[in-house]
């Protein structure tokens, strides 16, 4: 039996960051070997500051992102190698955990 | 999104897997070396602290990639570039996508802890830009209306919302030049 999925984020939550992100100047993707030394610092920076969101509220926080993309991306039970052509339409239905309070 | 939120000049690099040597070899070093500046390098591995969940999950992500020369090459991109179906495109890139998750192994190859290896992102920065080529040369017309329609819960957002990057606040460098170009650089 898959677990019942429970998403505890706010509804705020869901789209305030990409409100935010999506307001703001086009940014240019770039190549992970085309950064330069000053862009590796800035995104090693950036990704420290996210690791350092409190863990306490993680469900509450941006942190809980990547609670909630991990559970979203489908169930333990099936690595990425295992997939099928047609498992697009398992994405969602069911998280590899539960997470309660 | 987040990561702009807290850092506005910084974007989200894409790991192009199907450089070869000398420009690659397997996991990039930007997120291989375990220490950066006199710190952990924060790319390299990530702590998962979820003690309240069932089953608990609190340690940090690990990798056991494979073989440098088992990575997808230029030709497979080529390959998902050349379907102009979408199914089929969508069918392909699936395989290319999930042979690299596969290929980092560890919490990379399984699909509920994927998304806490910071590898992830920049993997998946490289399918979307896959996906922006292909959406420059083919356009999102033969994608059906009902999928296009569809909710992308819990965001506001449909499918057809979140086709453009640049509605998104981003662009890939030369993605127009690469995709007129054949899929290549």
């Amino acid at each position: 039996l898959m677990p019942r999925v429970v998403y505890l984020i706010p509804t705020s939550w869901a789209t305030d960051g990409a409100l935010t992100a999506m307001a703001g100047e086009l940014r240019v993707r770039l190549g992970v070997h085309n950064l330069s030394a000053d862009q590796v610092t800035a995104f090693r920076g950036a990704y420290r500051q996210i690791m350092q969101i409190s863990d306490t509220a993680a469900i509450n926080s941006s942190r809980g992102c990547t609670e909630f993309q991990a559970g979203i991306a489908g169930t333990i039970s099936i690595t990425h190698a295992q997939r099928s052509k047609s498992s697009f339409f398992c994405l969602g239905i069911a998280p590899i955990f539960t997470i309660s309070k | 999104m987040t990561m702009r939120d807290r850092v506005p000049g910084v974007t989200l690099p894409w790991w192009d897997w199907t450089l070869r040597p000398p420009r690659q070899r397997g996991i990039p070093e930007l997120f291989g070396v375990p220490t950066a500046g006199n710190q952990p390098n924060p790319l390299a591995t990530f702590r998962i602290n979820l003690p309240n969940t069932n089953p608990s999950l609190v340690r940090n992500t690990k990798r056991q990639p494979g073989v440098p020369n088992d990575l997808p090459a230029q030709s497979d991109v080529d390959d998902v570039l050349s379907r102009t179906d979408w199914s089929d495109f969508n069918d392909a890139i699936e395989d290319v996508h999930d042979a690299v998750h596969g290929w980092v192994s560890g919490d990379m190859g399984v699909v509920g802890t994927a998304a806490f290896d910071p590898i992830f992102w920049s993997h998946h920065a490289m399918i979307d830009r896959v996906w922006w080529l292909w959406q420059v040369r083919n356009g999102s017309g033969n994608i059906s209306t009902d999928l296009l329609d569809a909710v992308l819960a819990p965001f506001n957002f449909r499918v057809r919302d979140v086709l453009n990057v640049n509605d998104l606040g981003y662009d890939y460098a030369a993605a127009q030049a690469v995709a007129s170009a054949g899929g290549t650089g």
